[in-house]
């Protein structure tokens, strides 16, 4: 404060520098800022989309651990399409192939409300037993030790291991979506044992799954024999 | 050792110290307080939080100090958020491209950075009227003041929360952790109880030397 009241004593009415001076130093600043940011970008791009790919690839390898190779798909209108790097917001599948070029599953991108934030999921879909076999919290910003054991809690992630999805109609099955509840012992195939103290968390899993689930697996079993085939 | 060579170089490293513990920014100033209650609930985060902020701190202290005789009066604070602000997205970049997980168990915090009143401060209180030399010292030690403050934080808050240490698992597996110290309001009891001990100490240093 002192130097503030120094100043204005000095100089009674400071002259008003002109406000081309003013507009011209903030121009340059900007300029400076904007080539140091450019610069920055173009230095640590490479790394930061290495580093999502690795983190891709680690997550998928987690849902479909017997998986060698894989090819990419986004879900555009309706319809599975090879994704070639020209969208960029579709909703995005993984078809894991293992060593013999079988399909092992298809990792699906997965996103809905959660308590706090949107909650981000992979999880793995094997068609051949229309189950979910593998569930990955992809991102989440849920309660610290509460919410956020959604992505860290084992016994809540084996629910997922073995996750009965068919649909209705297929094989004779017809009951209907995933259920949640609360503290159950004798769980059905198709039913989540919900984490206590984060039950609305556990239940955005389930009902994100529920939502992914309904528009993914028609789209999947009717384009079933172009995903199963091994990339080249 | 005459008088008049060891005083420059003296009073560069007390700007350096009084960061530390005399002027510390966390608990002697209480700025900054939104990252310090946010972000301490583990120890990889506060070390992440505190290099971003002595980044932040050191570069913008540079170029203010660098432009302080070029800038107008009126419109300085517009251009330190700027500079700030550049340096933060800067940041932002560097710790994505160093590692995702850190990034992403910050998240919004480290663009907050451009709104810790620390940086600010120091910018308009020291590196707008001092030297080049003497506001990196003051930066740094700003800096490294605020990172030990809230990597005390963490520690508390990690340990008694989770019962680890980096994610090192300390008190055995019988350890039932106090899930209240990871939340927010853990944060406020830990650093109630450590201002309440500092100012204590303090006080006692202060009666003793009188």
């Amino acid at each position: 404060m002192s130097e503030h009241d120094t100043h204005t004593a000095q100089t009674p009415e400071p002259p008003r520098p002109d406000s081309m001076r003013m507009v011209l130093t903030m121009g340059a600043v900007g300029l400076l800022a904007s080539i140091l940011l450019v610069a920055t970008y173009t230095w640590t791009a490479p790394y930061i989309a290495a580093n999502q790919a690795a983190y891709l690839e680690s997550s998928i390898l987690e849902v479909l651990p017997s998986s060698t190779s894989r090819t990419d798909w986004r879900l555009v209108g309706g319809e599975l399409v090879p994704d070639d790097g020209s969208y960029t917001i579709e909703p995005r599948v993984f078809a894991g192939f293992r060593d013999d070029g079988t399909l092992e599953g298809l990792a699906i991108e997965a996103q809905g409300q959660g308590y706090a934030d949107v909650i981000k999921l992979l999880y793995g879909y094997s068609p051949d037993c229309g189950c979910i076999v593998g569930l990955k919290v992809l991102e989440s910003r849920e309660t610290p030790g509460l919410g956020d054991k959604i992505g860290k809690d084992p016994d809540f992630l084996s629910n997922f291991d073995d996750l009965d999805v068919r649909l209705s109609g297929a094989d004779g099955s017809t009951h209907g979506p995933l259920e949640l509840i609360k503290q159950g012992s004798n769980l059905d195939a198709w039913q989540i044992d919900a984490i206590s103290g984060a039950t609305i968390s556990s239940q955005a899993v389930t009902d994100i799954l529920n939502a992914t689930n309904a528009t993914m697996l028609p789209v999947i079993h009717g384009q079933l024999d172009a995903i199963s085939q091994p990339p080249d | 050792m005459s008088a008049t060579l060891d005083t420059a170089p003296a009073r560069t490293m007390d700007e350096f110290l009084k960061g530390l513990w005399k002027e510390n920014p966390v608990f002697v100033q209480v700025l900054g307080m939104c990252p310090v209650l946010a972000v301490t609930n583990t120890v990889t985060n506060s070390l992440v939080m505190g290099a971003a902020t002595t980044f932040v701190l050191m570069m913008s202290a540079i170029m203010v100090s660098l432009t302080r005789n070029w800038i107008p009066r009126q419109v300085r604070i517009a251009t330190y958020i700027l500079i700030i602000a550049t340096f933060v997205t800067m940041a932002d970049y560097i710790i994505k491209a160093v590692s995702l997980a850190a990034h992403q168990s910050l998240g919004a915090f480290i663009s907050l950075i451009v709104v810790n009143c620390i940086i600010l401060g120091r910018a308009e209180a020291f590196s707008s009227k001092h030297g080049v030399k003497d506001s990196v010292m003051d930066a740094l030690g700003m800096g490294i003041g605020f990172t030990l403050a809230i990597v005390m934080l963490g520690i508390v808050r990690e340990s008694m929360g989770s019962g680890t240490l980096m994610g090192i698992p300390i008190f055995g597996s019988r350890y039932e952790p106090w899930v209240i110290m990871i939340l927010p309001g853990g944060a406020f009891f830990v650093l109630g109880f450590l201002l309440l001990g500092i100012n204590a100490f303090n006080r006692r240093q202060a009666a003793g030397g009188a």
